[in-house]
């Protein structure tokens, strides 16, 4: 065994290019999958970190839904539920302030000083925390406090019932510290002081609860419905913190995917070279066996060269995911506005990334070695393996075998996280599958792509395109390192595109007006009125949203104006204008097609909603295509604005669509609508910004992807120099031959090239028509998340994707080429 | 570039003639040099067939390699028909080989994804012409090797003997004025290595073409006029054959190999 090691070793050595582009591929594919493991770890790191700031200590929330709030009696009876240690109420109100020049909104947050300590964390950069018995003090988030010159001690005014008033800054919150409204546009202020100054007694709108046990929890949950009386969306911090996880688990989930591509790739580019070193080798293992060498150390003696430079390489790639790590999880943070903790060295997940790396290596590796090891002395010596030049049945009905399992597997229907994760991890059987395949059409496809080079170099072109069939296995694995990559290239793109033109669709039916007022939180229905009365525009319809009670769910719903968004609205079965005219009416809803098909709803039913008076039928107007996103996914409910605020108390908004008048100048409208939107902090954008803005976020995690498709990529073009060393040293005495028939240097190094641009060619054909069915099966598979993106095949990003393998291909070639011109001596 | 025309027109080309001054070849071999050639002089008249017999080493295959273009000398003259080889750049070297010279070697001489008439035709090929107006002197060369209704055949269909008549059809196509056999025999049984010779040797008659032979093997230099013999990369000695038709008797070539102690 030593001895063969030895030998093992030593041709390890001897082919140190050969050797080092392996130990490259497998570096590149470890690396990219240990970076995804540990951005994934520190995005999870930062959602628990984020989630433990959101909700403390207390193991369960309970928040109001619509507009009902909790009442001072509700609180009272929760506090005297068993086991129930501490309650912590919070009021919410989005307040006027000025201090010096400065004045806007922020979110004012009224808590209890006794017992929101107790639950949440209160990190103080200067100054104390909210007390009773200073009922003027306010504490304020330090940037914010900072960007407007605020310091502790400093008053400033807040607009109160009974008008302006002034406080004084008491505190400053460090970063890290609970900061329960978004943007850190946030001040805190005792409960009483909110209560009674700010016109929010009975606005209770969440409970935190600190059970006296995690045993109790189930049993104090059980009691908060009776006790609260009325809708609340009841959940523990633990449900709370899984949601959280599940919302980023798909981003996770698809990270990890797209981060095998480069190993998947890699694996390919190793069985390739040990299939090649089988080739070379053959007859000397063949020698050794006659001598006396065993089956098992021939094995070895293949294994090693394939598992000893893999093993270098998925160490080293480790090491290298920590460093990519930073890069992707700084871009991660960016593009998708996720929490990301700093990255960490992580020895379990830099232990599964080598541990995956060798996993793949020794998979790789070992079929072609125990398929030779079988062989008797003479067969080897004979090279009966060497003339691999024949498409291999047995492996294509294999290859065919795998596409057949992977396409059930992904017919069938994926709920929940892991399921739909293993479902799409289906993909890459499905792809090893069809590289394998491939086998069958690489000499057809040869013929055909091949035809325009032929005339190339003065003959190299068409040896060239002979040459590619000559090893059809290797070909086939070679170009299979492409098509990988540039299959999931297109099919992402094409999910990109679909999306962004499923988002184009949405807005144009969603927002009928030329411009849109954004808020980040809900705005009182008085600046509805200033916008409508700009002088440049017609009309300001807002748009509300807020939770409701349907049975035992909670659903999304928006308040929005029928008569100005009913038109536009697409129905699923022709939105008639008796529907439109029945959600004008009243007591009428209109329905999300997800919704309805989820719920079993049909036009013409109706759908109870729990309303301040209770229980509430509301007839089903009509089912629409499209409604407003929801976090749940199942988009939003439609309701009159007039119905939301009779039933539910629901009058802000948080969209307003501001349409200009036909005769006004569009900047100078805008201009108005810009300025009164950024009096009161919010933002105005026109629906073509926001149909921009979809695009782009969909482009961005497209982005994110395809770099790690684009390392795969690279793996591929390695392949692809590995193979051409192989195949320029296998050829050594037939380039003698054309030497002396007369082809010139720079014919064989033309010729060298060629072949490699054909089998990155071939690559990005076979890649972009596997790719084009797979975004099919993609496209189909993301129309669960409520977003309804149409097919849409990516074109010009095939076309660049074809042409970028043949340009990766044909520099791999570089060096090969150069080697196959360096004839003297031979 | 030869037209196709000129292909067409003459038996073969005119010239031939070979002169090496002072040729040395050194090639590195691990921390060392070893001499392949050292200083070797000779001349080869056009027309003229002659043989490099010598042990193996003797630097009769570096010999012809150098005579060839395929290797450039380390110092020293080898000039073709008055053209110092050393003054060609890569390319027109390439095109010199292609249109003057002819090579058969041992092993491996065909394209193993080229047909039978593609390889005879591989020179055109190089040359970026299409085989299809040379098509008739493709299939008479076919025809010549004795390979009519195999031309459609690749080389792993065809026996060693077959391979080295396609390669020597190869080496023929152009009409060289030069033809360069390393070993064209050495693979082959008695029949088979006979047959070939006898087409070299009938090509170099026909077309007054010159032709350069290494061989260890009695039986193929007594094709030769003259056969140079070589030992440690320098001529020992040369013997002049004559031509003749009767390629049997080995008397003179033995008896000189013996004082040689070859």
């Amino acid at each position: 065994m030593l001895a063969l090691s030895s030998l093992a070793f030593r041709s390890l050595v001897s082919n140190i290019l050969r050797t080092s582009i392996v130990v490259g591929a497998v570096l590149l594919g470890v690396a990219a999958f240990t970076a995804v493991q540990l951005t994934n770890d520190a995005m999870g790191r930062g959602l628990e970190a984020s989630w433990r700031v959101s909700v403390g200590a207390s193991q369960l929330q309970a928040r109001s839904v619509a507009a009902v709030a909790f009442s001072d009696a509700a609180l009272t009876r929760v506090r005297a539920v068993p086991e129930v240690v501490a309650v912590a109420p919070i009021v919410r109100k989005r307040i006027f302030f000025a201090a010096g020049d400065e004045h806007g909104f922020v979110e004012l947050i009224g808590v209890d000083p006794a017992t929101e300590p107790r639950i949440r964390f209160y990190g103080l950069n200067g100054g104390s925390f909210v007390d009773d018995g200073d009922p003027s003090g306010v504490v304020a988030v330090t940037a914010w406090a900072e960007a407007r010159g605020l310091h502790v001690g400093d008053p400033l005014d807040l607009m109160t019932e009974d008008g302006l008033q002034q406080f004084r800054l008491r505190g400053l919150l460090a970063p890290d510290a609970a900061g329960m409204a978004t943007y850190g546009q946030t001040l805190l202020a005792p409960i009483s002081t909110a209560r009674d100054r700010f016109g929010m007694a009975n606005r209770i709108s969440a409970l935190s609860l600190l059970v006296a046990s995690d045993d109790a929890v189930s049993q104090v949950r059980a009691a908060l419905p009776g006790v609260l009386g009325q809708s609340a969306s009841i959940r523990t911090s633990e449900e709370i913190r899984t949601e959280q996880t599940q919302s980023a688990g798909e981003l996770q989930g698809a990270l990890t995917l797209f981060g095998l591509v480069a190993l998947f790739v890699a694996l390919f580019l190793i069985l390739n070279t040990v299939e090649m070193t089988v080739a070379e080798q053959l007859q000397q293992a063949g020698r050794v066996r006659a001598i006396g060498a065993t089956r098992g150390q021939v094995l070895w003696f293949f294994l090693v060269q394939g598992v000893v430079p893999g093993a270098a390489g998925a160490v080293l790639g480790a090491l290298a995911g920590f460093g990519l790590a930073h890069a992707l999880a700084a871009w991660t943070s960016v593009i998708e506005q996720v929490a990301v903790a700093p990255i960490v060295f992580s020895l379990p997940l830099t232990l599964l990334g080598i541990g995956v790396g060798l996993a793949v290596v020794t998979v790789a590796s070992f079929s072609p070695a125990l398929r030779v090891s079988r062989l008797n002395p003479i067969e080897m010596i004979q090279g009966v393996e060497a003339t691999a030049d024949t498409v291999g049945w047995r492996v294509v009905v294999f290859g065919v075998g795998l596409i057949a399992l992977a396409t059930i597997g992904l017919a069938q229907p994926a709920q929940g996280g892991l399921a739909r994760f293993l479902h799409a991890a289906l993909l890459f059987p499905l792809l090893a599958g069809l590289v394998l395949a491939s086998r069958a059409v690489v000499p057809p496809l040869s013929a055909a792509l091949g035809a325009p080079f032929r005339g190339l170099g003065g003959g190299a072109g068409r040896l060239a395109s002979l040459n590619l069939t000559r090893h059809v296995g290797r070909t086939a694995l070679t170009v299979g390192g492409f098509m990988v990559s540039l299959s999931l290239l297109v099919a992402v793109t094409s999910l990109a595109l679909s999306s962004a033109r499923a988002g184009e669709r949405l807005v144009a039916s969603l927002i009928p007006s030329e411009f849109v007022v954004v808020s980040p939180v809900e705005q009182p229905a008085l600046f509805v009125d200033e916008f409508a009365r700009l002088p440049d525009v017609t009309y300001a319809s807002p748009v509300g949203f807020f939770a409701v009670q349907s049975g035992r769910t909670i659903v999304q719903a928006a308040s929005v104006d029928p008569a100005v968004l009913g038109p536009r609205l697409q129905s699923i079965d022709g939105l008639s204008p008796d529907a439109v005219f029945a959600f004008q009416a009243g007591g009428a809803v209109l329905v999300p097609r997800r919704l309805a098909e989820a719920r079993g709803l049909a036009v013409g039913t109706s759908l109870e909603l729990q309303t301040a008076d209770g229980p509430r039928p509301f007839r089903i107007a009509g089912i629409v295509e499209h409604s407003f996103p929801s976090a749940d996914r199942t988009s939003t409910l439609l309701l009159s604005r007039a119905d939301a605020e009779r039933f539910f108390g629901q009058r802000g908004f948080r969209l307003l669509m501001v349409e200009p008048r036909a005769n006004a100048d569009p900047s100078i409208a805008r201009a108005e609508v810009a300025e009164l939107a950024e009096q009161y902090g919010m933002s105005a954008v026109t629906a073509g910004e926001i149909t921009a803005e979809v695009a782009a976020a969909v482009f961005r995690l497209l982005a994110l992807l395809a770099a790690l498709v684009g390392i795969g990529t690279i793996v591929g073009a390695f392949g692809a120099a590995n193979t051409m060393l192989m195949n320029v040293a296998e050829r050594r005495r037939e380039y003698g031959v054309l030497w002396a028939a007369g082809m010139s240097r720079r014919q064989l190094q033309v010729m060298t090239l060629l072949e490699a641009a054909m089998m990155g060619l071939l690559g990005g054909v076979l890649g972009t028509i596997v790719g084009g069915v797979v975004s099919v099966v993609l496209v189909g598979l993301s129309r669960t998340s409520g977003f309804e993106p149409q097919y849409v095949f990516p074109l010009q990003a095939a076309l660049l994707g074809i042409v970028l393998a043949t340009l990766a291909a044909a520099t791999a070639a570089v060096v090969p080429a150069r080697q196959a011109a360096m004839i003297e001596g031979r | 570039m030869t037209s196709p025309a000129t292909i067409e027109q003459a038996p073969g080309q005119a010239g031939g003639v070979l002169e090496a001054a002072g040729l040395t070849k050194r090639y590195p071999f691990g921390d060392r040099t070893v001499d392949a050639l050292q200083g070797v002089d000779f001349h080869v008249g056009a027309g003229e067939f002659v043989a490099l017999m010598g042990p193996s080493g003797s630097g009769k295959t570096t010999l012809l390699q150098t005579a060839g273009g395929l290797i450039p000398a380390t110092s020293g003259t080898m000039r073709v028909d008055g053209v110092d080889l050393a003054s060609l750049s890569d390319s027109a070297l390439a095109r010199f080989r292609r249109e003057r010279l002819g090579f058969v070697f041992q092993f491996h001489n065909l394209i193993p994804t080229l047909d039978v008439v593609e390889n005879i035709g591989l020179p055109l090929l190089l040359a970026g012409q299409s085989l299809t107006p040379h098509r008739e002197r493709l299939l008479d060369l076919v025809e010549v090797v004795g390979l009519r209704g195999r031309e459609r055949h690749k080389p792993s269909r065809l026996s060693a003997g077959e391979q080295q008549r396609v390669a020597l059809a190869r080496a023929l196509v152009m009409r060289p004025a030069i033809l360069m056999a390393d070993e064209p025999t050495g693979n082959l049984d008695f029949l088979s290595g006979r047959e070939v010779l006898q087409l070299i040797w009938e090509s170099c008659v026909n077309f007054q073409q010159t032709t350069l032979l290494v061989t260890h093997d009695i039986r193929a230099a007594r094709y030769a006029d003259r056969v140079y013999f070589l030992r440690d990369g320098r001529i020992l000695d040369e013997l002049a054959l004559g031509r003749t038709e009767d390629h049997a008797n080995a008397g003179p070539l033995l008896a000189r190999l013996q004082e040689l102690g070859l």
